[in-house]
């Protein structure tokens, strides 16, 4: 039904004397919020929307609305705005891949909810155990007037969890966790041991945690070092290059990063959340490398930035929410620094981080506050308090793999990163 | 926008579709029409007409909240919706796809708006030659929604807002700054200055060309009015939220109890004129009305919704909100605001033998069930001797918000309207932030000065 949609906006464009590109969203979404055993919310949504990019005499705008709506109005829509536009340089037709990427998942709500129930059931010194889950399942369907239509289908799925313990000392301490990935069912099989186990031995050892002597070495733990990481990609992103927003700009070939550590952008990466054929503007999707063995080897772009920044070639035209227009960012990011761990028994392991995205993606700088866990005498011992700061890019640098196995976290605005736990020295603690 | 469905007929829609068993259920319908707009490099190159229509559906139960959502508004479709909840367990329907005129942005606000963002742009660049780039993100939104409850009652909200994200870059030699400034108004547009906006975020970047580290140790800190009350918001407000309350929040059972210093007052009031949280109507169908949240230091209310008021055996105060008709409502925040004090801001800072002067707050978080809680300084300088000095680089400031709270020493007498986004679980809303200067004794602040 989508596929219809597209082409009825299209066609309706052209009847306008317009040339336009229209994507189709068909969504099913399931978010379900379990807690003590006991399911608090379960809701489902169905929604259809069009988007549409509507070019006449040399200027664009954009137009979104329900795919119920009439299409003539959708292109009303976007004809009020053009006179308000600038006249641009004529964007290259896209040729999206066609053909299925990958099979879409959907886990029945009842089975999730039954699996989740019964992990959630409070053992001592358990207070509050919540897990959220959230599974989309999204037709995506692309027609342009001078590019053939093309469709697919993916799935996503998130699951996070929330753990408060009461520590020896009567005090709380509280932890949380997040995995997402293409299927449900797959991430909620490994609920416990991947999750909610770890969550609680974190909650209780910050219940109980002390005070004392820090080690230099920082090892940021898999979900902190890939939301510290995200930061860094907005740099890596053409409009900001060509905007002159980002520390990155006219760095191409440069070495940022340490010479084990490779930054990599693939829309189709094998087990990563998202799976799609072609990007949000009709462009087919391809491998990217962004840090080649610490070297800046390319950028992220859209067809809009393709042309200003070298080393960008487009296919990461991504929308961020319902309405507004394609821009560029990664998609699933797979950050790998070769090499033994370096002595993680003698770090301090960053494990909560609180403010993240209040980090400066211009700049690079960061100042989180954190929760961790250090060595002491042979036993693991909490450390809250505490703050972290520094600089993404420094981090890049200074980067070393931290041991661990790779994960994927959504760390924030649709960007999807996996990552290991990575080693640093030279972050700023306070505490 | 079209005619939207008429409330009195939801009612009668609810009330034949629903099962005996439902404790209570209501529907919102949403008509949204948003206007979007970027400018860069002195050019609005992008501009987006959106319009959100659709229709959800709740269930309430004792123990859990049961929706169904979909992108279409109609008495049929809010009447599919319900029999599906009563149906739950089997697959939803399809439905057909029934064509309908959806109507985009009013007249003359496309150019009003790209006025307002070109004098955002010429004041900011005319400001200082160091500015380097100056992006505006506009979002103009105009939403209508309408409520219906099993029991009978209907309600009608219509809200308009505008909501800038004002980022300046400037440089000095190979040194780079930013300043970000989010003025917003659900008022007329006519009543944001946005040349003083643009000025004011030129100023706050090249400030921060000659920043140096912040310090790392515990220090007084002194936030400015408007967006300081961040800090209120995340130290108190969320913790006050219904469903953190359930969750076991640190303000758990301590209503009637003194939790901060008796100089504060914090009450939420949704109908602040103008304000970003603004609303006469929650998502919930209650009449908006401010609710006392600390009064001289004793807490004296939670913030509910529908739904954490039942669990609570409370009465909901009315902050049942929600992004959109695609998700349910939650307890939020509309405008968090703190009672003037009598101190003027000079004599605050006079005061304050050492510590940090955060003259503009970012974002910020906490961990409601520990009262631990972050807020961002952009804008900070150091106080020494009672003086203003030296402009510090960005930083983190930490704390816990049961003592926190109580480590508020001094409240200044000049509130002021600021403007936020709040996020919760996947949906992000405007709040507003109205505060005065406010002095805690002791957070511990994150810097990168090495010793």
């Amino acid at each position: 039904m989508i596929v219809e949609t597209v082409r009825r906006v299209v066609d309706r464009a052209a009847a306008a004397g317009a040339d336009a590109e229209a994507l189709a969203v068909s969504t099913r979404r399931h978010e379900l919020q379990v807690r003590n055993g006991s399911i608090e919310l379960s809701g489902e949504l169905r929604d259809e929307r069009v988007h549409l990019r509507l070019t006449r005499s040399g200027r664009s705008a954009h137009a979104s609305g329900p795919a119920s709506g009439d299409p003539r109005s959708l292109v009303d829509n976007a004809l009020a705005l053009l006179p308000y536009l600038p006249e641009s340089k004529p964007l290259e037709p896209p040729r999206p891949r066609v053909g299925e990427a990958r099979k879409a998942a959907w886990m029945p709500a009842g089975d999730a909810a039954a699996a989740t129930r019964a992990a959630t059931l409070l053992t001592p010194p358990d207070r509050e155990v919540e897990v959220r889950t959230v599974q989309e399942y999204r037709k995506v369907a692309y027609a342009g007037s001078a590019t053939e239509t093309a469709a697919y289908e993916n799935s996503t799925a998130s699951v996070s969890v929330r753990v408060t313990v009461r520590g020896a000392s009567g005090e709380p301490g509280h932890a949380e966790r997040e995995a997402t990935g293409p299927a449900l069912a797959k991430l909620v099989a490994r609920l416990e041991p991947a999750l909610l186990a770890p969550a609680r031995e974190r909650a209780r050892l910050l219940a109980d945690a002390r005070p004392g002597p820090l080690p230099k070495l920082v090892v940021l733990e898999a979900p902190v070092a890939a939301r510290l990481i995200a930061i860094a990609l907005e740099s890596f992103a053409a409009d900001a290059v060509a905007e002159r927003r980002s520390r990155l700009s006219s760095r191409l070939g440069d070495r940022v990063a340490g010479a084990r550590v490779s930054i990599v952008d693939d829309p189709l990466m094998a087990g990563a959340p998202l799976a799609a054929p072609f990007d949000d503007e009709g462009v087919a999707t391809r491998r990217r490398v962004l840090v080649d063995h610490g070297v800046v080897a390319g950028y992220l772009a859209d067809r809009r930035f393709a042309a200003a920044v070298e080393g960008s070639p487009p296919g990461c035209g991504w929308r961020r929410g319902g309405a507004a227009p394609p821009r560029p960012r990664a998609a699933n990011v797979l950050v790998e620094a070769e090499g033994e761990p370096i002595a993680p028994e003698a770090a301090l392991r960053i494990v909560e981080t609180y403010g993240t995205h209040t980090a400066n993606p211009t700049t690079g700088a960061f100042s989180i506050g954190a929760a961790g866990v250090v060595e002491r005498g042979g036993e693991h011992v909490g450390v809250g308090d505490l703050t972290v700061a520094g600089n993404v890019f420094d981090l890049l640098r200074e980067l070393e793999p931290g041991g661990g196995e790779p994960v994927w976290i959504g760390a924030g605005g649709g960007t999807r990163i996996c990552v290991a736990d990575v080693a640093c020295f030279g972050l700023v603690v306070g505490t | 926008m079209r005619e939207s469905t008429d409330g009195r007929r939801l009612v009668a829609l609810l009330r034949g579709a629903a099962s005996r068993s439902w404790l209570a259920a209501d529907v919102l319908v949403e008509e949204t029409a948003e206007l979007r707009a970027r400018l860069a490099d002195s050019t609005v190159a992008e501009a987006t007409a959106s319009v959100v229509n659709g229709t959800c559906v709740r269930r309430i139960d004792a123990e859990s909240v049961t929706y169904r959502c979909r992108a279409e508004i109609g008495d049929d479709v809010a009447r599919e919706l319900a029999r599906e909840l009563r149906r739950e367990g089997t697959e939803a329907t399809e439905h057909r796809i029934r064509p309908c005129r959806v109507d985009g942005a009013a007249a003359g606000e496309v150019e009003a708006l790209v006025q307002i963002l070109d004098a955002v742009d010429g004041a900011a660049r005319n400001a200082d030659d160091r500015v380097l780039q100056v992006v505006v993100e506009a979002e103009r939104r105009r939403q209508r929604v309408t409520i219906a409850t099993l029991e009978g009652a209907v309600a009608e909200d219509r809200r308009a807002l505008l909501y800038l994200t004002i980022s300046v870059v400037a440089r000095s030699g190979r040194r780079l700054a930013t300043g970000v400034l989010t003025p917003a108004t659900s008022g007329p547009l006519e009543e944001l200055d946005a040349a003083a906006a643009g000025r004011e975020a030129a100023l706050r970047a090249t400030v921060a060309l000659e920043a140096r580290p912040a310090p790392v140790r515990r220090l007084p800190v002194v936030v400015g009015p408007g967006r300081g009350a961040v800090l209120v918001h995340e130290a108190c407000c969320h913790p006050v939220e219904g469903d953190e309350v359930l969750r076991g929040s640190i303000y758990a059972g301590r209503t009637g109890r003194p939790i901060s210093s008796p100089l504060v007052t914090i009450v939420d009031d949704p109908l602040v004129p103008g304000a970003a949280g603004s609303i006469l109507v929650d998502d919930d169908g209650l009449a908006a009305s401010p609710t006392t949240v600390v009064e001289d230091g004793v807490l004296r209310s939670f913030l509910t919704d529908r739904v954490s008021a039942l669990r609570l055996g409370v009465v909901s105060t009315g902050n049942g909100r929600r992004v959109g008709y695609t998700h349910t409502s939650l307890p939020r925040m509309t405008n968090t605001c703190v009672r003037a004090g009598s101190a003027t801001p000079a004599e605050i800072i006079a005061d304050t033998r050492l510590g940090i002067y955060a003259q503009h707050v970012g974002g910020g978080e906490v961990v409601e069930s520990t009262g631990d809680f972050v807020f961002r300084v952009t804008n900070g300088f150091m106080i020494e001797n009672g003086r203003v000095g030296d402009p510090i680089e960005d930083t983190t400031v930490r704390g816990n918000g049961a003592v926190v709270l109580r480590q508020i020493d001094c409240v200044g007498d000049d509130v002021q309207v600021g403007a936020a986004k709040c996020a919760k679980l996947g949906q992000v809303l405007p709040v507003g932030v109205v505060a005065p200067t406010l002095r805690i004794r002791s957070l511990l602040v994150g810097g990168t000065e090495r010793p």
